[in-house]
């Protein structure tokens, strides 16, 4: 049983309270969803349960959090080890070993466990969680999924009885989260204690227990699985929620207008690509896009999107075939003028010392003018001054976007644009996006958010294991296809 | 089905030398650059390469050690070549850089092959019973751990900064070098700040403070075979130490 | 505040020395290639990027210890990849003396943190060039024309480390400190403390 008593917290560099009087008890073998806003206090909250608050974030502490009458702040997190078990974020920068057998083992070594008990434990892990394909392997060559279920088992191996998962869907695609909720519910039956802070939680609405809604460092509401997926649309959206249910959006969808305003067209002549000695990951790939159209390029993880937009932006070179704007063909040099290409981790984008500074980077001429009309465009005039990496992961992203705008690209390209993104940022992407395609861009979005897709794209391309893309026009049936794809 | 799992878990990829305990290949390591410098004949520097080719063969790095191999003959043989042409200033260049390369490559050839053939357990284990402390052990295995992917996000880096048209062309890098070195190097240190906060979130909550003593999957220990091997290795490096200054030193072996 | 270094001061002194330590690798290797003069004041250059590195690491961990550690495992990297013995022990004793004779006094300001990396960096330069182009010179020649080095580079290297040069390349090399430490700060200030990832004192 954990009980958090009037607990309060502020971060040693803050001003005010980032957690403020929470007060609440949660029973041995419950499940519980932590949500609500992005800057809310969710991430605050598990760590405090985890130790890393005081001991990694030093600060003000009021009130109490306890653990079968323990008090945890006393704790170092070398200390919860065995008690707590944390799952974070980015499965790639979780992992202290290069291969996977190591990785399940090093908790165990931490602990100081002889031989024997170790093997055990990580054996127990790689059965109850279905591993063994992934003994042995090294890190680099895994996909997020699988990194994302070794780090499950590398803390499974220690037993703790509490589970705590941070954001633990934001790197994944369909497959994996499928697989992930598969694992919580065997964790689940087992009877741990589990809480996941969460934006996309659709696919916990079989498992939670209760639903804490945090808003502004207090858990504002409280709702039981029931209430929580019944939530009317206009109070979950007040909340900022994103849907329980989105492959509902199928039924509701309604195809968009498009306009092809400006005439401007992109084509794919029968493109392939191959690493230099490799077989080739794409192949036959043939579509035409028009000025104004959105669209998604669907596929599972190690599909190879990520490669199609390496080629489509210029990065890599094409091995077949060609890639043309308004009939010309474009070398590899040429498409990197041309477009545009906001990546998921924001980390690598960003360079100037000022938001303003940054708009205008690798832009020739004077401009001034045009950035700030870009920054009015974004509401993001208020910010020009400060440095880009201290904005929130939305603003960060819609500084990038500004970016592009000064740019003047015709062609932009968004791989996983709203992963980590609460629902009010969500909308706010899609939006922009609509407006870039009014404005006659050309833009393609790689994502798994289906409530973002039906939201933002008016084409797919869908690519299959063999890197072959299917393109249809997005309609009512397609996304019926795609939702029982994805969620059955 | 656990036995399996079991058996699959201590299963071993490695073989032969690659199963000597770490401080012995690190121990190897340091004698051969140590060594290297004062060895300079041609006919014992190949030997020294011979030699330890030899070592990496014997433990999972065969085509490895032949690549290198393969290698420093061909510098050698294209250094030899170069003597005969003489460009001023360009020569000399090229002669130094032959030397630095051929110095390189039975260090490179060893230092990776450790890498690659030494599990980061065993390491881990190996560096706590030298009874050095947290402060050098946790530094020295995060190395270990993100040299290779330091490459990845400098890869990153640049992509994106093609793409904007930062810096993406000879021009802009020669007469704004002070601006590019920037604007690489301070993503990069924005990332290396992110990087560290999640490793030691996820380190820590997994018990990396504790000073128990650990276990390998593996027994790691300093035995026999390592005694044997660095014996083996300093006689093998002493030799060649004492004949660098016999006549086999003078030997010319590369002629065209 | 707490003094102590934990587990994370550990992993950012790994990453970070790891960056510092292949961008002097890079410099290194470069120009010594280049030619002799450009050889001898290679640790003075290196320092000017190395230089953001370390003043991220020490502004970010203002504890002792941090660039001993950093030192010594610098150390360690140029031992295990062949780097002549003095440059490890120059790396490790000037890490040593820098991090508590220099810095050691009270709270670690950002004046400290310049001085103690340039004058380690001093220290650098004695072990990696003065020493052994000075003191060890007949070893460093005879070795150097043994390897069929041109004999023009070998007068090239002699030529410039006679005299007063050793004096030259000494404070070449704290300047190269102290100018990596003020660009360093410079960076410092204009991203890391401007976006409030790191507190300057």
């Amino acid at each position: 049983m954990i009980i958090f008593e009037n607990f309060s917290f502020r971060y040693e560099e803050s001003e005010e309270f980032t957690l403020k009087n929470i007060n609440a008890t949660v029973g041995t073998g419950e499940f519980i969803l932590l949500t609500g806003r992005s800057g809310c206090g969710k991430t605050t909250l598990i760590r405090s349960l985890n130790g890393l608050i005081p001991h990694f974030y030093p600060g003000e502490m009021k009130g109490d959090i306890r653990m079968d009458g323990d008090s945890l702040l006393d704790m170092k997190p070398s200390q919860l080890a065995g008690k707590i078990g944390t799952v974070f974020q980015d499965p790639r920068s979780q992992f202290f070993m290069t291969d996977t057998t190591r990785e399940l083992a090093f908790g165990c070594e931490n602990m100081g466990y002889q031989r024997e008990e170790t093997v055990e434990r990580i054996a127990k892990a790689v059965a109850d969680l279905e591993l063994a394909d992934y003994l042995n392997r090294s890190i680099f060559a895994l996909s997020s999924g699988e990194k994302q279920q070794v780090a499950i088992g590398s803390v499974y191996a220690l037993q703790p009885k509490v589970y705590i998962f941070d954001e633990p869907s934001a790197n994944l695609d369909y497959e994996a989260t499928k697989r992930l909720a598969q694992i919580m519910a065997k964790l689940k039956q087992d009877g741990y204690t589990i809480f996941v802070v969460e934006h996309r939680f659709y696919y916990l609405r079989g498992l939670i227990d209760r639903a804490f809604l945090i808003q502004d460092g207090q858990i504002g509401q409280e709702f039981t699985r029931e209430e929580f997926c019944t939530l009317p649309e206009r109070t979950r959206i007040s909340y900022g929620l994103r849907t329980s249910w989105p492959e509902r959006d199928a039924d509701t969808y309604q195809e968009k207008e498009i306009c092809h305003g400006n005439g401007h067209s992109f084509a794919v002549k029968d493109l392939a690509f191959a690493y230099k000695k490799g077989p080739e990951i794409l192949q036959n790939i043939s579509f035409e896009a028009h000025a104004g159209d959105v669209i998604g390029i669907l596929g599972h993880n190690g599909a190879g999107k990520t490669t199609l937009l390496s080629v489509l932006t210029g990065l890599l070179g094409e091995k077949r075939g060609e890639i043309c704007y308004d009939g010309k063909k474009l070398s590899p040099r040429k498409r990197r003028s041309l477009s545009y290409l906001v990546m998921q981790d924001t980390d690598y984008q960003l360079f100037g010392s000022s938001v303003e500074e940054e708009l205008s980077l690798g832009v020739s001429g004077d401009p001034s003018e045009k950035v700030t009309e870009t920054l009015e465009a974004l509401e993001l005039l208020a910010y020009r001054e400060q440095h880009p990496a201290a904005l929130s992961g939305g603003q960060k992203q819609r500084v990038t976007i500004g970016a592009a705008i000064v740019k003047d690209s015709p062609v932009i390209y968004f791989d996983e644009p709203t992963s980590g993104l609460d629902y009010d940022s969500m909308v706010r992407v899609s939006r922009l996006i609509e407006q870039l395609s009014e404005a006659g861009i050309i833009i393609f979005v790689v994502s798994h958010d289906f409530e973002f897709i039906v939201r933002t794209c008016t084409e797919v391309l869908q690519l299959d294991d063999e890197g072959v893309v299917h393109n249809r026009h997005l309609t009512s049936g397609i996304l019926k296809s795609l939702s029982e794809k994805y969620f059955n | 089905m656990e036995s399996k799992i079991k058996q699959k878990i201590m299963e071993q990829p490695f073989r032969g030398t690659a199963l000597l305990d770490p401080r012995c290949k690190g121990l190897l390591l340091i004698l051969l650059g140590f060594v290297s410098y004062f060895v300079n004949g041609e006919a014992v520097s190949l030997i020294l390469v011979m030699g330890f080719a030899l070592f990496v063969s014997l433990g999972n790095g065969a085509k490895w050690a032949a690549k290198m191999v393969a290698s420093y003959a061909m510098v050698s043989i294209l250094s030899t070549l170069l003597k005969y042409v003489s460009i001023p200033v360009l020569s000399v260049m090229m002669s130094v850089f032959g030397v630095t390369i051929l110095k390189f490559i039975p260090i490179v050839m060893v230092g990776n092959w450790i890498l690659r053939t030494t599990h980061m357990d065993d390491l881990m284990v190996a560096l706590q019973r030298m009874r050095l402390p947290q402060s050098v052990t946790i530094p020295l295995v995060v190395m270990f751990r993100y040299i290779p992917t330091l490459g990845i996000e400098y890869r990153m880096i640049r992509n994106t900064m093609d793409i904007r048209g930062i810096s993406d062309t000879l021009w802009k890098r020669i007469t704004r070098p002070v601006a590019t070195v920037e604007y690489i190097l301070i993503p990069l240190l924005m990332r290396c700040l992110k990087v560290t906060d999640e490793l030691a979130a996820s380190g820590t909550t997994r018990g990396l403070e504790l000073e128990e003593k650990r276990y390998a999957l593996r027994d790691v220990h300093f035995s026999l075979p390592e005694y044997l091997m660095s014996i083996a290795g300093l006689l093998f490096l002493g030799t060649l130490l004492f004949l660098d200054h016999t006549s086999i030193g003078e030997i010319i072996l590369w002629r065209v | 505040m707490n003094k102590k270094l934990n587990a994370k001061d550990f992993i950012l002194i790994g990453v970070l020395t790891a960056l510092m330590w292949i961008i002097c690798m890079i410099i290194s290797t470069i120009m010594s290639v280049a030619g002799p003069v450009t050889n001898v004041f290679y640790p003075a250059v290196a320092a000017i990027p190395c230089g953001v590195v370390m003043m991220l690491l020490l502004a970010k961990v203002p504890k002792k210890g941090v660039l001993a550690i950093s030192a010594a495992i610098q150390g360690i990297l140029f031992l295990l990849v062949g780097g002549f013995w003095t440059i490890p022990i120059a790396l490790i004793i000037g890490g040593l003396l820098c991090d508590f004779a220099i810095m050691g006094r009270g709270d670690i300001s950002m004046r400290s943190m310049a001085v103690a990396y340039s004058i380690w960096n001093g220290i650098f330069s004695i072990g990696a060039i003065v020493i052994p182009m000075r003191f060890l010179q007949s070893a460093f020649v005879g070795a150097m024309e043994k390897n069929n080095i041109a004999p023009e580079y070998i007068q090239g290297m002699i030529h410039i480390t006679s005299g007063f040069m050793p004096v030259v390349i000494i404070i070449a090399g704290l300047i190269g400190g102290l100018l990596g430490g003020y660009i360093g700060q410079k960076a410092l200030k204009k991203h890391f403390v401007k976006a409030g990832l790191v507190s300057a004192k």
